[in-house]
Parts: structure tokens; C-alpha cells; sequence
């Protein structure tokens, strides 16, 4: 089943163009990866497709599941099955990691739970992800370091179990042990919800060791200038992304 | 052009004399002797008599600086140390020509300048444009030839940035205005060396009042350099300028002045610039002299995509009082601004930051910081920050930050267990922390920046 | 004039204690040692509330009004003293409430002695100053060494009165903190100034006031701190942030520094702005709808407060109050 379609897409900032006739397909249980240097647009197009107010759609469209989602308020498509994991997640004072999660579950699934049931789940997807429980009533992102903050982003998925994970440099400022315990979670998911696809976007390969995409594109300046399968992931980490697209 | 402790007291300096000389004090009557020898056009006349009127009715500030010593009617208006300007070295009278090679000016010439307009004694008599500059149709003359040459443009820019009205000083300015530069930048023509400006006060008892009006017409960039250094005298001397600078559309202009006048000079300086669609303009303010300084250069962002930026810095030593900031004025959307200021004081020095970020109603989408440091060098100094912001306009992000401090010891000793001495290492810090004004500056001036700041630490 | 009792804690524990004292020279008949410290002139009919040595007042209080007659106050100024290390816990309501001036109060005084703290909240859904605008009213703290203030400012209601706080810090060790928020709607103006005198060594103060100005509301915020050249070692922090949120309505920020005294740590900040939009699109990626992610992030706004004010007996009802009028604003 055909998940997300990116049609000739292009996205405008600040009247700069960071996206270009950009066109993807990603079918429902598939695994891919955008790689690409610093600059290439790799992120621009998670924000695009998660909805960021700044990122103007200049021209094309995004399909998910069929739907038309290209003016799509972001919590709508969140409803709609859509996750992102924020490179740099945002700290929310005043805002309890516990009460947050539980609000967009609501929000998300639809159903209403009560506060121990929550609980329960949410302590469940804490034990796993190595995360101390005392994280919960603590306010989101705040004084979080980088990695607890990414597991803490995982958390979230976890919680709300997408159809469509755009995971952005999750791998990034992580240690070695703590890439496991996140490739971990993102696995267990994958396994409780065979149909749910990602969407990795990295710029080396220490996650992609770990979770093996289908499709790897590859993006410069802008556009999808390369597409392979996991081959293409290990070429560039052997010739870098010059020798890749000028060799 | 060497304007590091350069110091001269009556002795040394070369006393002239000069060609003509109006009483001391204002009157209409020095009003009108003034415009009649400068041969200016009727309606300039009424308006510097406008302004006089104006100046005489306008209460002197009761905020910022003591400047209540003060007196009007004590001061030289108009000097002209000889009758023609010239166009080349050799047309310059000799005395006159000693002081500018005290001072540097043909070494200055041959390192790599645009042009040099030279004022004197409120006279522009020197300067000369590189062929290079000429041919593209750029205009730099003294402000009273640009009236001459170019009356419907003079006429049209003149005092619409700044009206006499504005304050009092800047209706002594209107009233008495005598040299200062006249730029025009055609559209699309790049300077890309910096223009400038040099003068000087000599006489005791002597305003200085020039008035200088930069055009930067469309899709121009211009860089433009005040320096000035001036001996010491013991009766209080005034300068009282005017600047005005119109940036059109798509144009940039930076604005750097370096002021050291000697501490008997009262320094109240009236700047603005209007910044139209997608127009960039920087305020670089350094001020390391006079007695009293009271300086606030504004930007007013009349267009969309405007940028401002000021950088000023000030260092107030002994019986200086640096009053200095500035405004920036969002009053269309889409703009942005940046306001550093950093400040030095020591020995018993006072000085105070005064800034204003405003962004009016409709101005949407506006992005503006304030940031603004101070460092105490001593326990007998004085530090004074008073920023505002003002918002109409619910989209806009506007933010201020400041803090006042002393030399860090944990720095300092870092530095010294490298192996330097604590004046060397204090020296250092200073020079760090002014580093955001010192990058923007020429070469030459950024190396003198920080030898002035070394010798004022390191007490040499 | 008749004889003013003192009120012992042990002697009557079911009764709340602290000394009213019905004027001025009532006060210095009964404690002569008080003759010359009022430095500054005060009509002899000020009102003044005694907090004795020692004392600790720990919930909001409502002072105890012994041989009190209330047609005998007709003062606009109160003195409130609290001696050496007491502790005193209290609301400007209820200090109203007890001296019930047929007035307006004009000014509040605090002598806060050595060692004495107090925690002050100051909310003007007071009956203190009638609905006449544009009045003025001060209240001013003063601390000897080792004195402590928590000052707590809540503004929901005012219109058009200058609201302005003093704090003078002339002991060593005297420590000022004050938070504060303002939420202003339509037809609302606000004007607040908070001095900061720092005249002695080793004082702190920090000031942390935000807001949230909708409709078309005016607010006028003066922050002035002054170090002196005695005030060395002193740390001073100020912030004010204010989210804009009304699309006529302006706010205007000054935090001024003077500082005489190089060995000091001293910052400030202020903000004007709308919600971060990055901030709300974080939420609304996690499935919230742009009202329940405005809601979450405004509510952060004055997280602060609500946890510092733990054991205010008013807490509640400021609460209450504080979510009505959001409720209303956005």
C-alpha cells in the first residue's frame, strides 16, 4: 500500500529555494534512508512534510495514504499516522514529559485511557529505552542532554505508534551504547506494527548498521540525486558523498 | 593616520591665522555672515535662520550628560583658513600642510584610500577622488559645494532625515553648519574601499558643526570611515554634528567613526539613517574621547526587508562621560536588526548605554536583538544601561540582554599561567571583548583600536 | 489614648499573633527604642503592624487587632515591622483588611530587621485603591543585614494605576527576590516599576516578571536597579518577558542598570514576543490541536510561579482567578 507520495515537490524559505522538483514513493512496512551532506535538504524535508509553517510549498504535492496533506495543519497529520523525530527537540517548561505523552495519545489514538493504565505503558517504553522513570515527571526537554533527549523523542513514537517515522539524525551525538537502546526501540516497534514504515534520514551509517533500509536515497542540494538499496549506503561510506556524485 | 595616543598641547601645535573669523557667539547677524560668504542660495539662508530660532527656543537636555558648562555664547562659529579648496597637495598652504604630515594624512593617502576629504578648521580644503570613483559618477565633495553643484538634489535630501526641529543641537547644527561630506552613490555602483573623512578642532575655543549627507542610490554599497583627533585645549570646545544618510532601495551603507577628541570636548552628535526596501545599513560607532559624548545613531527601517545593524563601543576613562547607543525604528515588516553595544570604564569614567528598539503598529514579522555589555575595570567607575523596547505589533520577536562585570580572574589567570603579565593578559581580555566592533573596522583602524586600548591598560 | 497589649503566641495558641498598633505615636510611647528610627517623616497617625523578635508568622495572617477601634484609622501610610528574625507570611489583602482605612492606602512601608524574612503577595484584587485611575501607590522595603524578601506580584485587574515597588537593600547579606506576572486584556493599563537599591555588600536581588498582554492592552514595565560604590560583590538578575498576543495592544520595557561598583555580577534581559512557533508545531506534531498547544506552552509561562508559591493561602484562588482571565484572552 502506497504510504507517503511526494509529487514534484518544491519547498521555498525565507525565498530560498531548499527543495527541487523532489519526488519519493514509500510503500507501508518500508524501510528508507535520505543521506546526503550538510545542506542538502535532508531535514527541510522532514519539516516539509510534517507541516512547519515556515517551509512554503511552492509547487507539488504530499500524498499519505491517499490523502491530500500538503496544507495540513502538523496536528493533523500527526492524527493521520504521521511522526517526526526532531533533530533538535524543543524544551517545553511547564510542560511534564507524563502529561504531555498522555495529552497526544488522546489526541492521536483517539482513546481515552486512564492516568494508571497510562502509566503502566508509559513506564513499559521508559524500562526499554533505558530511560529512568523519574523522566516522566519531569518538564519535557528541559535540561534533558542530547541523549536523553533523542530517547526521549523515541519515546514518543513509542507512545504513539505511527504509520510513518521520519526519523531526523536520531544517530546524532549519540554514544555507541545508546544508538543500541534507541535502534532497539525503533525495532520493537517495527516488530509490534509490521505495517508502520520509516523514514531515516542520517548523514553516516551508524544507525543504518543497525536497522537496514530497502531504498537509500541519496540528496544534494535539494534534489534526490541517487537511489539504491542498502549497497549505496555502504559506497558512500567508503568514497564520501564527492566521490559518490562526481566519481 | 595615526590616532593612538596622539596627544598635542598648545605649545606644540602650529597656531594660524586665519583668513576670516566671525565674532564669538550666535546672532542672526553671524548667521547670515555665514551664508553670505559661502554664497548660498536664499532659501538656505531662511532656513539656517529658522533653525537659529529654533535653537535659541529648545530647552538643553535634562537627561544624559552634565553639559550645563556649556555656553553658546562663547565659541567661534566659522573659520576658513584659506579661500579656495584644492584639488591637489600642492595647493594646500604650507603651515597647514606641516600639521597634516604630523598627523599622517599623505601616508594615509597612499594606504590604499578612495578619496580623502579633509576638514579643517570647518573648511574643507583638501581632498582629491581617485580617477577610478569619478568616472562611475560617484560624488564626494564638502556639503557647501554639494549645495553649489547639485542645488535640486542637495534640496531634495537636506535636512529631511533630520530636521532642526529634532533637538537642540541639531538646530545649532542647521543654523551653523559648515562643511562635512556630501556623497552620492549612483544605483549599482560598489565602493569597495572605504571612503573618508578627517578633521580636526584646533583652535580653543572653536565648534565644530559639519553637516555630511550620504545618498546610496539603488542597489549601491558604500563604506564610509570617520577618524578625528584633536590637541588639547582649556577652554571647553563643542561638536555638534549632523549626519544623514539615505540608503534607497537594495543598497548598503556602513558608517564607521573612531573618535578620540582630546578631554576638553563637548561631542553631541545628532545621526539617523532611513533604510528603504532591502536596504542594509551599519551604524560602526567606537568613542574613546572628549570630555562629554552624547551619541545615538538610529536607523529607521522604512521598507520591507530592511536590515539594521549598530555596533558601538565606548571606553570612558578618567573624567569622561560616554553617553552613547542608539534607536532602531521597525516601521515596516519584514525587518531585522541587531544592537551590540560593549563598553569599557576605568579610572573614574562614566559611561552609559542608552538604547531603543521600537517596532510599530503593522510593522509585522520583525526580528530585532539588543545586546549590550559593560565591563568595570575598577571600583571608581561607572556603568549605566537604559535600554527600551517598545512593540505595537503582536508578531514581532524582540529581546534585550545586558550585563555588567568585572575582569574575570579565572581568565586572567589562565592567561598569565601561559606566561603573560597581568597587564598583558587584562589587555588581551579587553581586546576579546571588544572584538565584534574591532572585526568591522579597516585594517589600520582595527590595528590602532587595540594598541589605544593596550596603552590605556597597560598605563603607558 | 488607651494601652496596647502585646499578644503572646504561647499564651493564646488558638489565636493568630502579631501586634497592631493603632498610630504612630501609640507605637513609640509603648517601644521608645523605635523614636529615631524612622528616618523618614511619617504623619503621626501612620498605622503600624508589629511583628515582634523572634516571631514566626508561617501562614498568611491576619493580624490580630487588639483594642482596635476602626474609626480610629484614618491613615493612607502603613509601617509594617518585623523585627530581628521573625518570619512573617503575608498578603496585602489581608493587611488591608485589618487596618480598614476609610482611604485608599497610599503606601505600604516594610522595615524588614536583621535577620527578619518576609514573604509578601502582593494582588491587586485589593480594595486598596478605589477605581480612580491614574493613582499612585508605593510600597517600599527596607532591610537591614541578613534580611530576606520574597515578594510575589500578581496584576489581573488593574486599570490605569501606577503600581511602583521600592526595595533598598542597605544591610550586608539582604537578599530580594521578586516574581511576578501580569495578564491584561482589553481596556487594561498597566504601569509597574520595581527600584532595586543595592547599598551594601554581598545583597542580591533577582526580578523575574513576565506577562501576557491581549486585546488591546497598554503595559509599561520600568525596571531600575542601582548598585552603589559601598555594594560590592553583589549579584543582581532582572528579566521581564512579555508574550504579545493582542493585536492592538503595545508594551513597553526599560530594565535600567547604574552601577558604581565594579565587583558585581549583574544582568538582565527582556523579550517581547508571540509564542515560539517552533514550540507549538513540536506539539502539534505530537497530535495536539494549535489551542491545546497554545494552551501547554502559556501555561509553562507561569510554571514558575505557581511552584514557588507552595504554602500561599491564596494560591488557590489566584488560580482560579488566573485561569478565568486566560480563558478569557485567548
Amino acid at each position: 500500500m502506497l504510504l507517503l507520495h511526494i509529487k514534484n515537490l518544491s519547498v521555498v524559505i525565507e525565498e530560498k529555494k531548499i527543495i527541487s522538483q523532489l519526488n519519493l514513493e514509500i510503500q507501508s512496512s518500508e524501510v528508507h534512508a535520505i543521506m546526503g551532506q550538510n545542506g542538502s535538504g535532508k531535514s527541510s524535508l522532514a519539516y516539509a512534510v510534517m507541516g512547519h509553517p515556515r517551509y512554503a510549498i511552492f509547487s507539488g504535492d504530499i500524498h499519505f495514504l491517499g490523502q491530500n496533506i500538503t496544507n495540513m495543519a502538523p496536528d493533523k497529520r500527526a492524527r493521520q499516522g504521521v511522526f517526526l523525530a526532531f533533530q533538535h527537540p524543543f524544551e517545553i517548561p511547564g510542560a511534564t514529559v507524563f502529561s504531555v505523552l498522555k495529552e497526544a495519545y488522546v489526541a492521536v489514538t483517539g482513546k481515552l485511557v486512564t492516568i494508571s493504565s497510562f502509566s503502566n505503558m508509559l513506564y513499559e517504553k521508559m524500562d526499554l529505552l533505558q530511560i529512568d522513570r523519574s523522566f516522566a515527571g519531569r518538564n519535557l526537554n528541559e535540561g534533558f542532554s542530547g541523549g536523553e533527549k533523542k530517547r526521549v523523542e523515541i519515546l514518543q513514537m513509542l507512545i504513539l505508534k505511527p504509520k510513518l517515522a521520519l526519523l531526523d539524525e536520531i544517530d546524532s551525538g549519540l554514544d555507541v551504547d545508546s544508538i543500541k537502546v534507541v535502534a532497539n526501540g525503533i525495532r520493537t516497534l517495527k516488530a509490534e506494527n509490521p505495517g508502520m514504515s520509516l523514514l531515516i534520514i542520517t548523514h553516516h551509517q551508524h544507525i543504518l548498521r543497525h536497522i537496514q533500509p530497502d531504498v537509500v536515497h541519496v540528496m544534494h542540494d535539494g534534489k534526490i540525486v541517487k537511489k539504491g538499496d542498502s549497497m549505496l549506503a555502504q559506497k558512500i561510506e567508503q568514497y564520501g558523498y564527492s566521490g559518490l556524485l562526481h566519481g | 593616520m595615526d590616532i593612538a595616543g596622539f596627544c598635542m598641547d598648545k605649545k606644540k601645535c602650529d597656531l594660524l591665522e586665519y583668513i576670516y573669523k566671525t565674532q564669538k557667539g550666535l546672532s542672526s547677524h553671524v548667521v547670515c555672515q555665514i551664508s553670505e560668504k559661502k554664497n548660498e542660495p536664499g532659501w538656505m539662508t531662511d532656513f539656517r535662520l529658522k533653525a537659529l530660532t529654533l535653537f535659541e527656543s529648545l530647552p538643553m537636555p535634562k537627561w544624559g550628560c552634565d553639559i550645563s558648562s556649556l555656553d553658546p555664547s562663547d565659541i567661534h562659529f566659522y573659520l576658513k583658513p584659506t579661500e579656495q579648496q584644492g584639488n591637489s597637495w600642492d595647493t594646500i598652504p604650507p603651515k597647514i600642510k606641516k600639521t597634516f604630515e604630523k598627523l599622517g594624512i599623505l601616508e594615509a593617502e597612499h594606504r590604499f584610500l578612495a578619496g580623502l576629504a579633509t576638514q579643517y578648521e570647518s573648511e574643507v580644503i583638501y581632498k582629491s577622488l581617485m580617477e577610478k570613483w569619478k568616472n562611475k559618477g560617484v560624488i564626494f565633495l564638502d556639503t557647501g559645494e554639494g549645495l553649489r553643484q547639485y542645488p535640486e538634489l542637495f534640496k531634495r535630501y537636506f535636512a529631511s532625515v533630520i530636521p532642526p526641529s529634532d533637538n537642540k543641537f541639531a538646530a545649532l547644527n542647521s543654523a551653523v553648519w559648515s562643511g562635512g561630506s556630501f556623497i552620492i552613490v549612483p544605483k549599482g555602483v560598489h565602493i569597495d574601499m572605504p571612503l573618508q573623512a578627517y578633521f580636526r578642532i584646533d583652535a580653543s575655543s572653536f565648534g565644530q558643526f559639519e553637516r555630511t549627507l550620504i545618498i546610496a542610490q539603488e542597489g549601491s554599497s558604500i563604506e564610509y570611515v570617520e577618524g578625528c583627533s584633536a590637541p588639547v585645549y582649556k577652554k571647553n570646545s563643542l561638536h555638534s554634528a549632523v549626519v544623514e544618510v539615505i540608503a534607497l532601495s537594495g543598497s548598503k551603507v556602513r558608517y564607521t567613526t573612531i573618535q578620540n577628541w582630546s578631554d576638553n570636548i563637548y561631542n553631541l552628535v545628532t545621526k539617523r539613517a532611513f533604510a528603504y526596501k532591502d536596504a542594509q545599513v551599519e551604524w560602526i560607532d567606537g568613542n574613546f574621547g572628549s570630555k562629554v559624548t552624547m551619541k545615538y545613531p538610529s536607523i529607521v527601517l522604512k521598507e520591507s526587508g530592511a536590515k539594521a545593524q549598530i555596533i558601538s563601543i565606548s571606553v570612558a576613562k578618567a573624567g569622561q562621560h560616554q553617553d552613547a547607543g542608539g534607536k532602531i525604528i521597525h516601521e515596516a515588516p519584514h525587518t531585522s536588526s541587531n544592537f551590540i553595544s560593549k563598553s569599557i570604564s576605568q579610572d573614574g569614567g562614566r559611561s552609559s548605554f542608552r538604547g531603543l528598539v521600537k517596532v510599530a503598529d503593522g510593522a509585522k514579522d520583525v526580528k530585532a536583538s539588543m545586546n549590550c555589555d559593560a565591563l568595570l575595570l575598577d571600583s571608581i567607575s561607572r556603568s549605566d544601561t537604559y535600554p527600551t523596547i517598545i512593540v505595537k505589533e503582536k508578531s514581532a520577536d524582540v529581546g534585550h540582554e545586558a550585563s555588567v562585570s568585572k575582569l574575570d580572574d579565572e581568565q586572567l589567570f589562565y592567561i598569565q599561567s601561559r606566561g603573560l603579565s597581568h597587564q598583558k593578559a587584562k589587555a588581551l581580555v579587553v581586546n576579546g571583548f571588544i572584538d565584534a566592533f574591532v572585526s568591522k573596522l579597516p585594517m589600520e583602524y582595527a590595528v590602532e583600536i587595540n594598541r589605544l586600548i593596550a596603552s590605556d591598560i597597560e598605563g603607558f | 489614648m488607651k494601652d496596647i497589649a502585646r499578644v503572646k503566641k504561647e499564651n493564646n495558641p488558638g489565636k493568630r499573633p502579631g501586634v497592631v498598633v493603632s498610630a504612630l505615636q501609640d507605637f513609640i510611647l509603648r517601644y521608645p527604642d523605635y523614636a529615631d528610627f524612622f528616618k523618614k517623616k511619617y504623619a503621626q497617625t501612620t498605622t503600624i503592624l508589629f511583628v515582634p523578635k523572634g516571631m514566626r508568622i508561617e501562614e498568611d495572617v491576619a493580624f490580630h487587632l487588639l483594642e482596635q477601634k476602626k474609626d480610629r484609622i484614618y491613615s493612607r501610610k502603613i509601617i509594617i515591622i518585623a523585627e530581628e528574625y521573625s518570619h512573617l507570611k503575608t498578603c496585602v489583602t489581608l493587611i488591608v483588611e485589618t487596618v480598614a482605612s476609610h482611604w485608599p492606602i497610599e503606601s505600604i512601608d516594610f522595615f524588614i530587621r536583621t535577620g527578619a524574612q518576609l514573604d509578601f503577595l502582593y494582588d491587586d484584587q485589593v480594595p486598596l485603591f478605589s477605581n480612580r485611575v491614574g493613582e499612585r501607590f508605593l510600597i517600599s522595603f527596607y532591610l537591614e543585614s541578613r534580611a530576606c524578601v520574597n515578594c510575589y506580584v500578581s496584576i489581573l485587574d488593574d486599570i490605569a494605576i501606577q503600581n511602583n515597588f521600592e526595595f533598598f537593600l542597605l544591610g550586608s547579606h539582604a537578599k530580594a527576590n521578586i516574581e511576578g506576572f501580569y495578564l491584561m486584556a482589553d481596556c487594561q493599563q498597566l504601569q509597574l516599576r520595581v527600584a532595586l537599591h543595592h547599598e551594601a555588600r554581598y545583597t542580591e536581588s533577582r526580578l523575574a516578571i513576565n506577562g501576557i498582554v491581549a486585546g488591546n492592552a497598554d503595559v509599561f514595565f520600568k525596571g531600575a536597579v542601582f548598585v552603589s560604590k559601598e555594594a560590592q560583590c553583589c549579584r543582581v538578575a532582572q528579566k521581564n518577558k512579555t508574550l504579545l498576543v493582542g493585536d492592538t495592544a503595545t508594551v513597553s520595557s526599560s530594565p535600567a542598570l547604574e552601577i558604581l561598583n565594579n565587583d558585581v555580577c549583574c544582568q538582565h534581559g527582556s523579550a517581547v514576543g508571540n509564542l515560539d512557533e517552533n514550540h507549538l508545531f513540536y506539539l502539534q506534531a505530537r497530535g495536539m490541536s494549535e489551542a491545546q498547544a497554545k494552551k501547554i506552552l502559556i501555561e509553562g509561562f507561569f510554571d514558575f510561579l505557581l511552584k514557588t508559591l507552595d504554602n500561599h493561602g491564596l494560591k488557590e484562588d489566584l488560580l482560579r482567578r488566573l485561569k478565568v482571565k486566560m480563558r478569557q484572552i485567548l
